[in-house]
């Protein structure tokens, strides 16, 4: 159960990275 | 030893601290262009550029974070040894993204690694963000709280099973964390501006991010001026209870009307200058505004967190348990060797600063990539 959690907690971790680095994107970019 | 009183070398040492810490946010420029590596650069070039004019100073900012660190286990070592073993896994986050980093600048360009070299870019805007971050919201903690409790033999308990990444639920931490990222990225746009010698293209997108990204900064930086004005403090009476006083931290500025509120308002204006003087001009000396501009802010606001009878570390878990400069210090003796040892301060920075000087002694150009003539290519 702890790997379930430890996968999951990774994901969303890469998850809100890429979505940090395409909202910095458009903030750079506006 | 020196003649000063333990009060005293208490006061100079956070002093020096407070110094430190606003070093290490000028330092992190490096932080701030490794993100603007992934959102600015646009062909492999650029990137390499950018790589390599930020390879050559990532060293200096993490020897500062190491010396930040360093300083306050000498100076103050009940501090050290309460967020450091209380607070585990949000040191451990930090640290792992500075591994990340280091490994990223050796092995980017390195033949037949393992990884490509995107994988390596990625890892530098991990460090960039998140461990900027996260260094943030751990600094924030320094004014919200942490949940632990020393007991009489300095056995540290931790409140909270998440052992520290529960800071990043209280919205002044969050605030301090996204203020310390959009800060680096302006100071990191700045810097590359200066550094790199080429115009058009990349600069002009760095020198429209400069400005953006300072934008960006506000919302958090008055959210953090509005919360000091209203957030309860936590301040100590003359025998060393801890008090909880509403508007300490803006109290604190007043009361520190030069190195608290004018050390924050002329390095906020400095900041805004170097930023307007780039984006709207084509000079490349923002830098030399905004990098002392942020020193100044970093200055006032470490001590505004540790100096008039302030809890630099207070406890929410038990009130009593809380840091202050007199309390979490080291011995009389200690602090006198420390001082005498730091005399020699004065030469490591003139080291540092004739390095520099000669990192700095001619631009980097695409013509130096493409030759591979730099002997510390990235």
């Amino acid at each position: 159960m702890a790997l379930v959690w430890l996968i999951i907690w990774f994901a969303l971790l890469i998850l809100s990275l890429k979505g940090a680095e395409y909202l910095l994107k458009k903030i750079d970019e506006l | 030893m020196l003649g000063f009183d333990h009060l005293q070398l208490q006061q100079i040492w956070w002093i020096v601290i407070s110094l430190v810490g606003a070093l290490f946010i000028l330092m992190s420029f490096v932080q701030g262009g490794q993100t603007l590596l992934a959102t600015t650069a646009r062909t492999e070039l650029e990137k390499t550029l950018i790589v390599n004019s930020l390879g050559r100073k990532w060293e200096l900012t993490y020897t500062l974070l190491v010396l930040f660190g360093g300083a306050f286990f000498a100076a103050f070592p009940r501090f050290y040894a309460t967020s450091f073993s209380g607070a585990y896994w949000v040191w451990m986050l930090i640290l792992m993204t500075f591994v990340l980093q280091a490994i990223s600048y050796e092995f980017r360009k390195k033949p037949g690694n393992l990884l490509g070299s995107r994988t390596y870019e990625w890892f530098l805007f991990i460090n960039g963000s998140l461990g900027l971050f996260a260094i943030g919201a751990a600094v924030g903690t320094l004014f919200t709280g942490g949940n632990f409790h020393i007991s009489e033999t300095n056995l540290i308990t931790w409140g909270n099973p998440a052992r520290g990444l529960e800071a990043l639920l209280v919205p002044f931490n969050l605030a301090v964390g996204f203020l310390v990222v959009f800060l680096a990225r302006v100071l990191g746009s700045l810097y590359l501006v200066n550094n790199l010698s080429e115009e058009g293209g990349l600069v002009d997108r760095l020198r429209n991010a400069a400005f953006n990204n300072l934008l960006a900064v506000l919302p958090f930086l008055l959210f953090i001026l509005y919360r000091w004005i209203t957030m309860t403090g936590y301040g100590y009476t003359e025998n060393g209870e801890i008090i909880l006083e509403k508007g300490k931290y803006f109290q604190n500025l007043l009361a520190m009307p030069v190195p608290g509120l004018g050390f924050l308002l002329a390095g906020l204006v400095l900041i805004v200058l170097g930023v307007i003087v780039t984006r709207f001009t084509r000079s490349t000396k923002g830098i030399w505004a905004g990098g002392p501009g942020a020193v100044l802010t970093g200055v006032a606001l470490f001590l505004i967190l540790g100096l008039n009878k302030t809890a630099f570390y207070p406890s929410r878990f038990d009130l009593q348990s809380s840091l202050t400069i007199e309390n979490a210090s080291s011995s009389l003796y200690t602090l006198s060797a420390m001082t005498l040892v730091a005399l020699a301060v004065p030469f490591i920075l003139a080291y540092v600063s004739y390095v520099w000087r000669l990192m700095n002694s001619e631009k980097i150009s695409a013509r130096d990539i493409e030759n591979k003539k730099s002997h510390d290519f990235y």
